[in-house]
């Protein structure tokens, strides 16, 4: 570990420019929509860097990383389907387009615009359920990283999180959109430098070809055939495929970005350089942990490796700037899932079930005390819950607790002109339960000190489980529809 | 069998790494202005 003077110097730098574009829009931000939607002002460069840094994290690099270390370039698959989801979005404008038409402010919103308001509702619960559990590993693995890396004590590391967190919460607070992009734009600029370089310092050793021959050695062929992998093979790949297109048109922090843009012409161009940003997003990390594979061996800690090899190769003055940039990730993702959480608990959450809408001052008002909240429930679940499986099967599973029904509901929504609101109520119904059933029986066995995998987990392997879910989800969809066709259609 | 997947993710990492730089250099050099623009339009 050779942290020096000037590394020190350059992440403070960081911390400085981006919490002073953070507080510098405060008084600015005088509409709703400029704090929710950026005043629907964005373009194409700060579009990219603003969808990338957000969806770039910390926990992203992490939980790469351990996928590369454990499972070795098969892991690649999930970068190319994630990549290819998002190109094929922005070459055909599918969904996006309608919802950037539409001028609504989240995708749930949609919901009450197409079927009504008791969807909009449900939808945004199972939304909140899948944001806030997924964000409670976004502390727990910018600790391990940062206890590896920088080899700071655990004691420390508490305190460290704990504050970054708290100078997120409040740029986000004050500054809403207008802050997490501006912040977001510096954050990328970091984290662009800092994973390149941090790349080719990892290859550099081997070169190339080098690198790959030493991993054969290491994960055999099937640590180059994600067909043919225990791990991923054909049902991942089909769940992963309907899961990448969910995460582009369904995640909040996404469509935020989506719904912020000027014009859907805009939106479709950002979506295909993201699809290319997002090939280095997955493949750098896994790059990383194969790396520390090969360094410390396929059987060392998978989470901690990659913080490890880090620290030890990158030289002086590199260190901080890929500090920075780690720190950046960690930020700019925090503040804006935190955004994103805030706004669907204030906007189809808590209005839509009050007689009288909020007006922008209280409206305004709510929106930080869910922000706070939210900060407090990530510290809290982040410190308290323990992961049983990787960090990505983790976040799969709670995310499609939203996404299994909100897909074919937004889908069914904009193309299918038979789709009724009991068949959306069905789709959610149907998607979310096995997702539901599997995180709730896992959180109970850990309350009750059991580390035991429950009932749903014995029963069906992850990825059957999965993809399960989304046919579950269609399947409700198309049945419940049909079944009340004549009373709540209406015009797709 | 091996092989081939050696060469296509050979070859899939090296696109992928000259479309991040290129699309990085290009947001980073142009997403000044328009951070300024933003702001601008905010007063």
């Amino acid at each position: 570990m050779n942290f020096s003077l000037l590394d020190l110097l350059i992440v403070l730098l960081y911390v400085a420019a981006a919490a002073w574009a953070g507080m510098i829009v405060r008084r600015r931000v005088t509409h709703i929509s400029d704090f929710l939607v950026a005043g629907r002002r964005i373009r194409y460069n700060l579009g990219v860097a603003t969808l990338v840094a957000t969806e770039l994290g910390l926990v992203t690099m992490m939980y790469f990383a351990e996928q590369g270390f454990r499972f070795g370039f098969a892991a690649f698959i999930i970068g190319v389907i994630w990549a290819s989801a998002y190109f094929l979005i922005g070459k055909t404008g599918f969904v996006v387009n309608r919802l950037r038409e539409l001028e609504i402010v989240t995708i749930t919103e949609y919901f009450s615009v197409r079927y009504a308001r008791g969807v909009r509702i449900l939808g945004a619960v199972l939304l909140i359920i899948a944001g806030v559990l997924s964000l409670g590993v976004f502390l727990k693995l910018g600790a391990v990283f940062i206890v590896h890396f920088l080899g700071i004590p655990i004691a420390s590391i508490h305190i460290t999180t704990t504050l970054l967190l708290i100078l997120v919460l409040i740029y986000t607070a004050l500054g809403g959109m207008i802050s997490v992009v501006l912040t977001d734009f510096i954050q990328f600029v970091f984290l662009a430098f800092g994973m390149v370089i941090t790349t080719v310092l990892v290859m550099s050793g081997d070169g190339l070809m080098g690198f790959f021959d030493k991993a054969v050695g290491v994960y055999e062929s099937q640590g180059f055939d994600p067909f043919n992998h225990p791990e991923y093979g054909w049902w991942f790949i089909a769940y992963w495929s309907v899961f990448a297109i969910s995460g582009c048109v369904l995640w909040q922090p996404v469509a935020q970005r989506i719904l912020s843009s000027e014009n859907p012409a805009i939106n479709r161009s950002i979506f295909r350089s993201t699809g290319m940003m997002f090939m280095g997003r997955a493949f750098f990390p896994i790059i990383w942990g194969i790396g520390a594979a090969l360094m410390y061996g396929a059987h060392s800690d998978p989470s901690g490796g990659m913080p490890r090899l880090l620290a030890e190769i990158l030289p002086i003055g590199i260190l901080g700037l890929v500090t920075a940039g780690m720190f950046a990730a960690m930020m700019s993702t925090d503040s804006s899932y935190i955004l994103a959480w805030g706004t669907i608990i204030v906007q189809d959450f808590l209005d839509p079930m009050r007689k009288t809408p909020f007006d922008d001052t209280a409206r305004l008002k709510w929106m930080r005390g869910s922000i706070a909240v939210i900060g407090i429930l990530m510290l809290v679940f982040g410190i308290w819950y323990e992961l049983k499986d990787s960090a990505f099967r983790y976040l799969l599973d709670v995310t499609t607790i939203y996404y299994a029904g909100g897909l074919p509901a937004l889908v069914g929504g904009i193309y299918w002109k038979r789709a009724t609101t009991a068949g959306a109520y069905a789709a959610f119904a149907c998607g979310a339960f096995l997702p539901l059933a599997f995180v709730i029986e896992d959180i109970v066995l850990q309350a009750g000190g059991s580390s035991e995998p429950g009932f749903i987990a014995g029963m069906l392997v992850p990825n059957v489980r999965g993809f399960l879910s989304f046919a579950l989800g269609f399947a409700g969809l198309v049945v419940g529809s049909l079944l009340t066709l004549r009373s709540g259609s209406k015009k797709a | 069998m091996m092989e081939i997947w050696k060469l296509i993710w050979m070859v899939v990492l090296i696109l992928g790494f000259l479309g991040f730089i290129v699309i990085s250099s290009k947001v980073i050099s142009r997403g000044f202005a328009e951070m300024r623009e933003l702001l601008k339009n905010l007063d």
